[in-house]
Formats: C-alpha cells, sequence, structure tokens
C-alpha cells in the first residue's frame, strides 16, 4: 500500500508553474531520487510530499498524522548553532512530542553512535565538520523514526567521502521500512546506489524507472498513481 | 522536560542572549509604569485627604453678642427643626475661650489678647445622609438665614473642591493610565520582534521540523510576561524608596497596600503577555515563511 500518493498535482507559485499534473506513488522501503536541472520543480515536489504545502489543484494523500512521521535533510545542514548536538537532536524528539529525558536518551543515544557522533554530543554546530553537520542533522531526522526521510541535496555541502557517509548512512534506513526521497543534482548517486528515480524538467515528470539492479521495473511517467513506482 | 520546563528554558536562553535589550526593556518599563505607581499614590493621597475632609462635616454656627437664654433657646429649637439636622451642641463665650486657651497654650499670647473676643456658637452634626459636601452646604444655607446668626462655618466648601480636584486627578488618570498601557504596550510588542528577528533562522528550522507554537511562539509570549512582572517588581521597589524617603519629610504619599501592589504586578505582567501577543500575532507573514 502506497505510503504517500500525488494524485494530479498542480503547483503555482503566485503565477509561475511550479509543478504540472504530477502524479506519483511512494512505497515503504523505496529509495527514490529525484533529480533534474534547477527550476526543475525538485524542492517544490518535496515540500508536497513532506505536507508542508498544498497543491495549488490535485491531490496528496496521506495517512492522519503523517507530517510528524516526516524526517527532513537539507543541503544546509540547518542545525540550530545554539544548541549542541544533543540538544540539536532532542529538540527533533520533543517536537514529536517525546518528553521524557530518559526516552529521549534512549533514541539519541544509539544514534549519536550509528552517525559516529559519540563524544561530539556536547559540542556546538561552529566546532563541526561539514561532515559531521550533516551527520547531526541526518541523526535528527531520524530520531523521530520516519516513515519517509526527505533529503534535498544532502551532499550539496560535502566533500566525496562524507557524502559516501551520509548515503550510506540513509541506505541503513531503507531497509528498515523507511521511504527516503533523494532530490540531488549529481547523478552519479544514481549508479552508485540504485533505486528509482524520477526526472523533474520544468515542473513535468519526463521520466521515472527504477534501477534494474535493485530488481525494480521501470514505471513510465504520467501512469496512474499506484501504478508507480511499486516496491523497490 | 515537559512543554513548562522547555518554555522557561528558551526563554533563559532568550533573556541571556539578549540581555542589554532586555535590560533596556525592563528600566523602560519600570520607568512608565514607577510614573502609574507614583500617580496611584497620589491619588490614594487625594482620595484619603478628601476622606478626611468630608468626615468634618459638622458646622459651626457663631451667635450674635448678648444674646439672652430664651433666644438661644429659640434658635436651638429652630436648628432641630432643620431639614437634614442630626444633633446640636451649644457652645458657650466661655467654653470657647477655655477651648481656645488649651488649643493655644501660650499665656503671653493668650494675656495679649486680652478679654474674651469669642462669640457663643452652636455645633450642628447633620444626619448620615447629609454628611456630604452638599448636604453640609444646604444645612449652612438654612442656618445662614436664622435671626441672631453672626456667621456659619464648615469644611463643605473645602470638601466640594477636593471633590473636584479629586475627580479632576481620576480622568487624568484614566487618560494616563491608557497612554501608559500603550506604551508598555509598544516597549514589550518591540522587544518581542526584536528577539524573534535575531532567531528567525532557529524558528524557520523549529518551524521545518513541525515544532508548532509550544516551540516557536510560547517562549516569546512568556518574554513579554516575564519582562512586565520583572519591570512591575523594580517599579514596586522605587515607589516604596520614594515613599520612605517621603515620610520624613513635609510630603506623605500613601503605600498601597499588599493586595493592590499584587495586582499591579500581575495586571502589569498581563499586559506584557497581550504586548508580545499583539507582536507575535501581527508578525509580517514573510518573517515566517
Amino acid at each position: 500500500m502506497a505510503l504517500i500518493r500525488l494524485d494530479h498535482v498542480t503547483k503555482y507559485y503566485k503565477d509561475r508553474l511550479a509543478l504540472s499534473d504530477v502524479s506519483l506513488s511512494f512505497d515503504p522501503s523505496e529509495w527514490v531520487y529525484i533529480t533534474g536541472p534547477s527550476g526543475a520543480g525538485k524542492s517544490t515536489l518535496l515540500r508536497l510530499v513532506s505536507l508542508a504545502e498544498r497543491p495549488s489543484r490535485g491531490r496528496v494523500e496521506a495517512e492522519p498524522g503523517m507530517r510528524r512521521a516526516i524526517g527532513m535533510l537539507a543541503q544546509e545542514f540547518r542545525l540550530l548553532n545554539d544548541r549542541n548536538v544533543y540538544e540539536n537532536i532532542a529538540l527533533a524528539c520533543r517536537i514529536s512530542g517525546v518528553w521524557e529525558r530518559e526516552e529521549i536518551r534512549q533514541r539519541v543515544a544509539p544514534l549519536l553512535e550509528e552517525m559516529g557522533l559519540h563524544g561530539l554530543e556536547s559540542l556546538y554546530p561552529g566546532q563541526l565538520s561539514s561532515g559531521e553537520k550533516q551527520r547531526v542533522a541526518l541523526a535528527r531526522a531520524l530520531v523521530r523514526h520516519p516513515r519517509i526521510l526527505i533529503a534535498d541535496e544532502p551532499t550539496g555541502n560535502l566533500d566525496p567521502p562524507a557524502a559516501a557517509q551520509i548515503f550510506s548512512l540513509m541506505r541503513q534506513y531503507r531497509d528498515r521500512e523507511t521511504l527516503v526521497l533523494v532530490a540531488t543534482h549529481a547523478e552519479d548517486w544514481t549508479q552508485r546506489h540504485p533505486g528509482r528515480v524520477i526526472r523533474l524538467e520544468q515542473g513535468v515528470v519526463r521520466s521515472d524507472q527504477a534501477r534494474p539492479d535493485s530488481g525494480e521495473g521501470a514505471s513510465p511517467a504520467g501512469t496512474a498513481p499506484g501504478t508507480m513506482g511499486g516496491g523497490i | 522536560m515537559g512543554p513548562i520546563r522547555y518554555i522557561f528554558t528558551e526563554l533563559w536562553r532568550t533573556l541571556s542572549r539578549h540581555r542589554t535589550l532586555c535590560l533596556a526593556s525592563v528600566l523602560s518599563m519600570s520607568s512608565i509604569l514607577l510614573i502609574l505607581l507614583l500617580f496611584m499614590m497620589v491619588l490614594t493621597g487625594v482620595d484619603n485627604y478628601t476622606e478626611q475632609l468630608e468626615s468634618r462635616e459638622e458646622i459651626s454656627i457663631f451667635l450674635n453678642e448678648g444674646l439672652s437664654r430664651p433666644d438661644v433657646d429659640v434658635l436651638a429649637g429652630r436648628l432641630r427643626l432643620m431639614a437634614g439636622v442630626d444633633s446640636i451642641r451649644y457652645v458657650s463665650k466661655d467654653e470657647a475661650w477655655e477651648q481656645f486657651r488649651a488649643d493655644v497654650g501660650d499665656e503671653a499670647l493668650l494675656q495679649a489678647v486680652g478679654g474674651n473676643p469669642l462669640p457663643a456658637s452652636f455645633v450642628v452634626r447633620p444626619k448620615p445622609e447629609y454628611r456630604t459636601a452638599e448636604g453640609v452646604r444646604s444645612i449652612a444655607r438654612q442656618a445662614e438665614t436664622l435671626p441672631h446668626v453672626e456667621d456659619v462655618r464648615y469644611a463643605g466648601e473645602w470638601v466640594l473642591r477636593a471633590e473636584q480636584v479629586t475627580r479632576t486627578l481620576h480622568q487624568i488618570g484614566a487618560v494616563l493610565g491608557l497612554i501608559i498601557l500603550i506604551a508598555v504596550l509598544f516597549v514589550v510588542g518591540a522587544t518581542t520582534r526584536l528577539a524573534i528577528q535575531a532567531r528567525l533562522e532557529s524558528l524557520h528550522v523549529i518551524r521545518t521540523l513541525g515544532g508548532g507554537c509550544l516551540f516557536t511562539e510560547a517562549p516569546h509570549l512568556a518574554e513579554g510576561f516575564v519582562l512586565a512582572t520583572i519591570s512591575s517588581g523594580i517599579t514596586i521597589l522605587l515607589a516604596r524608596a520614594i515613599h520612605d524617603s517621603l515620610a520624613v519629610g513635609l510630603f506623605h504619599l500613601p503605600m498601597p497596600t499588599t493586595d493592590v501592589l499584587l495586582g499591579f504586578a500581575a495586571a502589569s505582567g498581563l499586559l506584557g503577555l497581550l504586548g508580545s501577543w499583539i507582536a507575535v500575532a501581527t508578525l509580517p507573514r514573510k518573517w515566517l515563511l
């Protein structure tokens, strides 16, 4: 069953058309790349999928309460500079309604370990490298146990080893039933980490296909919702 | 950490980050509130004075010299029949002189005066419903028309003037209160806006994470409340210091009761809360996007 569906979605910003009649469906455990040139509508699509915006036309269908089950990762890290690593991650717990100190610790501690941030929890973002900052941002996105992880150009500010590490960490979460959506310019990642690739141009889905080596079948762009991008 | 503790942690973070701004805001509000509190104290003083005047409702009716006892009795009878008169007391020339001697106490001065120049008089006490400036005045005017009456003296005229002054001061107080209300709202609003502007980036991040009012607006609402409450506390301390320094001098400002001061602090806090709420509610939409 689809986790989230876009049904003939069109989005305007004032008079500018950002997305035009897009129908897509995403399942749990999918690894999906959104590619295309600047201005193609990648970020708009992610904002709609993250339920942060509503479409001008069409429908975005998701389970009730899905918004709290979405983790976001951005190119520019977006950490709170006046809080240390631990507090940056813990804040996401509190926002999702977890207030118990012990429960927060039980959620944050394993992530710090997994992300290679152990020992850095009391440092502030200004004291971290770009790769470490992005790992903190990823930990913050994952601490809420998201069902959808949305990453908008997550490696744009990282050197190749750090970028590879981020991809590898995100990959682990795809294996935990999390839908991972990655918007990227860097199409070489689609070769290294196979998955479904949706290519946007001028707000229109030009192609939507899965890499054969991941065992996914190709789906033509514009197919009716629910029939596209089935399980990876 | 529960939501309330989170709000106060964030509040502390904001206050410590914007120390100078918060200090300027507290000092501005304290100055403004001090004007209001001092005015309230002056008003209370005037009210007390007016009440004292109103309590001096007795009317002295001085009689012509050389009245016979029957004339005095007739006059007493007519006074008792007058509307508003509760009781009367006759003060003879001798009693008046004895009272004067007791009041002055200086024998040399009394000898300089020579003989007893004071007239006999009636002291009239009005009925309770006539113990107002208007009531006292109506009795005095009736007494002036009676025969053998030399002069009528009463505090009513002063009471009337004091009441007029009090009414005017109350009106000024209402206008001043309104101006101060607007000023506090403005100061708190400006402080809240500056604090929000300084952490816009953080607020955007928190919103992106799905943080609602509790994480974005509530700490700023608490900030307005706390800053205004602290300001009112400082105001009360300053007012107490002014009260104490005047206590040894000629003027005296009555210090409001603890209940009134607690009400003043609570009202100030709520005013701060309102100011920050207005600031948050009227933020430019583009700030939040």
